[in-house]
């Protein structure tokens, strides 16, 4: 039944004077139930008849644990749902009174239990999520994994797009350390002074379909995370930072490299450096202007030694930075370039030159019949 | 020292001998690898092209393709030293002549096609075994080689080299290895296509690759050097001929077999060095 077939019945029946108006009340009010004969028997026949009584009524569930009944009709307002959803939308098995008891053992039981209420509507996202290490997760059994109303709220449920801001919060009450971590970064720094572009958890993790990390496959394509906005000259332009970042990347062995994993769908059988092995991940760093050239290429060897072990500190000379070749960054590859952009065209033009001569030659001798070449 | 290997083919035609079993090896040993290397290496270069996605997929992913291009490399470069080795030890027991080595007669053969060629001369020069075209892409494998090789060797062990070279070399080697891929590839293509097949001289195929030999009479048209340096006398009519002094017969012409068509009179050019 949807709400609004609730909301006709619920207004036939208050025609009929049976029940109170609803239309512009919250739907909650609007199912009536037989009249209960406990002590609230006074009480409107509704879910919120009972359930907006802040009285201390609890359950008890089998671990002993109580949890109050009441439902705060404020929260319930300022949800999404507010307009849309009746109780027994979601807590389907609660419809008829007196209510079915509650099997589940403990409260994070229950709310596994109860977990795939929002795929009623919601299907293309729990689709999503079906993908996700965090399914792979609950499929363990694992009681940690999130449900939807773990990052979304259950009565509280808020718009998506209000989420973005706050669903750092969300996912910190499971990934602590990274949060803090995050906080740190550019990126985390940028969100506190309320930077509009910088990225939150779901940004570079998905929302729903989050995959492992861990995973090869996603090592490799982890730049394309970073490309979404590190690859916009536009968006780069607002922070003055380099638009080269990623097409350098994509010219250097390591970017040619994941390019093709990623491409040919193969998975690598080694780590590939990428962007967070020298930037860091969730601690990502702004270039430190103040490090001298030789301190930057220190770090940079650090860098390449948790790879390319034991090798020396002029092995990060092979990187040529973020910058393109030129006469200045790298004057001995630009000048290999450009030998080699002028000599093969000069000597295939001056192969052809001499093929078409000779053709030439042999098609005049064949007119003329004096054959040079053949009797 | 033996001069040349002849025979007579079922016509009747005297073959002269062009490329011994040897260096038909190295030459399909070469081919083989060379376009394997591309197929692995340029997927790699031209990392946007979606053929080359199918390639990489084909070789059973890039770390394979990569393994197997590797691999190659290091045939091709062991082949490599061989190869010059023999030069050196050739030269040196005096068995060998450098026919393939350009001197100053092939720059001047050059001046002199392009003269023929404009209208300017009458004739052709007259060519060694090898003319400045097949030098030129000898030696273009050779040098291009030797560039493959040593960038190959950096990229190959970039560590390696960071601890005897500035770190920059890493990223030379990468720019010489592509480019000069590209250019051999282009050389290549055009150049080989031409020489073995394309040319008026030897179309529709150049089968001495195949077969090992060619027929002298090609030599008189082609190569008037080389036929004069081997027949200065003319060519012998069979092994006790006193002109096949120095030379290695593979088979006996059959006696019902006709006289080759022509004797070296009957080439204009021929014998004129």
């Amino acid at each position: 039944m949807n709400a609004r077939t609730v909301i006709l019945v619920s207004c036939a029946l208050e025609l009929s004077g049976l029940c109170r108006a609803v239309a512009q009340d919250l739907p909650w009010e609007s199912r009536t139930v037989e009249a209960p004969t406990h002590q609230y028997a006074d009480r409107p026949a509704t879910c919120a008849g009972c359930h907006e009584l802040s009285v201390g009524e609890v359950f008890t569930l089998e671990d002993g644990s109580r949890h109050p009944v009441f439902v705060d009709r404020d929260v319930l307002a300022d949800s999404v749902h507010a307009e849309k959803l009746e109780c027994a939308d979601c807590h389907r098995n609660k419809k008829d009174y007196p209510h079915a008891s509650i099997s589940a053992a403990t409260a994070r039981a229950y709310r596994i239990e109860q977990s795939d209420a929002c795929n009623q509507c919601h299907y293309e996202y729990y689709d999503d999520l079906r993908d996700s290490m965090h399914f792979e997760a609950r499929n363990r059994a694992d009681p940690d994994a999130p449900t939807c109303v773990d990052c979304h709220g259950a009565h509280d449920v808020k718009d998506s797009k209000e989420l973005r801001l706050v669903v750092n919060q969300e996912c910190a009450k499971c990934h602590e350390d990274i949060a803090k971590e995050y906080e740190t970064s550019v990126h985390g720094k940028g969100l506190t002074e309320g930077l509009e572009d910088v990225p939150t958890c779901t940004d570079c993790h998905g929302a729903h379909a989050i995959s492992a990390t861990k995973d090869r496959a996603f090592e490799a394509g982890s730049y394309l995370v970073c490309a979404t906005c590190h690859g916009d000259d536009e968006k780069m332009a607002k922070y003055d930072i380099s638009p080269n970042v990623l097409k350098t990347y994509l010219d250097d062995f390591h970017g040619v490299s994941n390019h093709l994993y990623v491409n040919v769908g193969n998975i690598p059988e080694a780590p590939m450096a990428t962007c967070g092995d020298c930037h860091g991940v969730h601690d990502v760093k702004e270039f430190d202007e103040e490090a001298g050239p030789a301190e930057v290429r220190k770090r940079v060897a650090d860098m390449c030694r948790e790879c390319h072990e034991g090798v020396e500190d002029t092995f990060a000379g092979a990187w040529l930075g973020h910058s393109e070749v030129s006469l200045g960054s790298a004057p001995l590859v630009w000048l290999v370039r450009w030998v080699y952009i002028l000599a093969i065209p000069l000597m295939v033009l001056g192969l052809l030159v001499h093929i078409g001569l000779h053709y030439w030659r042999a098609g005049i001798e064949h007119t003329e019949g004096t054959g040079g070449h053949h009797e | 020292m033996i001069r040349a290997k002849l025979k007579w083919d079922e016509g009747g035609n005297l073959l002269v001998e062009r490329f011994s079993p040897v260096r038909r090896f190295e030459h399909w040993l070469i081919a083989g690898s060379f376009i394997l290397l591309i197929l692995t290496g340029f997927p790699q270069k031209l990392d946007e092209m979606v053929v080359g996605h199918w390639l990489l997929t084909a070789f059973g992913g890039l770390d394979n393709a990569r393994l197997i291009h590797r691999i190659l490399g290091i045939i091709m470069s062991i082949h490599g030293v061989v190869h010059i080795m023999g030069w050196v030890v050739g030269v040196m027991n005096k068995k060998m002549r450098m026919t393939l080595l350009p001197d100053g007669q092939d720059v001047r053969d050059a001046w002199l096609q392009l003269q023929y060629y404009l209208g300017y001369r009458k004739h052709r020069a007259p060519m060694p075994k090898f003319d400045y075209r097949q030098k030129f892409e000898y030696m273009g494998m050779v040098l291009g080689g030797l560039v493959m090789i040593f960038s190959g060797l950096v990229l190959l062990y970039p560590a390696l080299t960071a601890r005897y070279l500035p770190g920059f070399f890493i990223p030379v080697a990468k720019m010489f290895h592509t480019s000069e891929a590209v250019l051999a590839l282009l050389v290549l293509l055009i150049w080989h296509v031409y020489g073995s097949f394309l040319n008026p001289e030897v179309f529709p195929m150049d089968r001495s690759m195949f077969t090992g030999f060619m027929k002298v009479s090609d030599l008189a048209h082609h190569h008037e050097r080389e036929y004069a340096f081997l027949f200065p006398e003319g060519e012998p009519r069979d092994a006790s001929d006193p002109r096949a002094d120095g030379m290695v017969f593979a088979n006996q012409r059959l006696s019902d077999t006709p006289e080759p068509k022509g004797g070296p009179s009957a080439h204009p050019t021929a014998g004129s060095t």
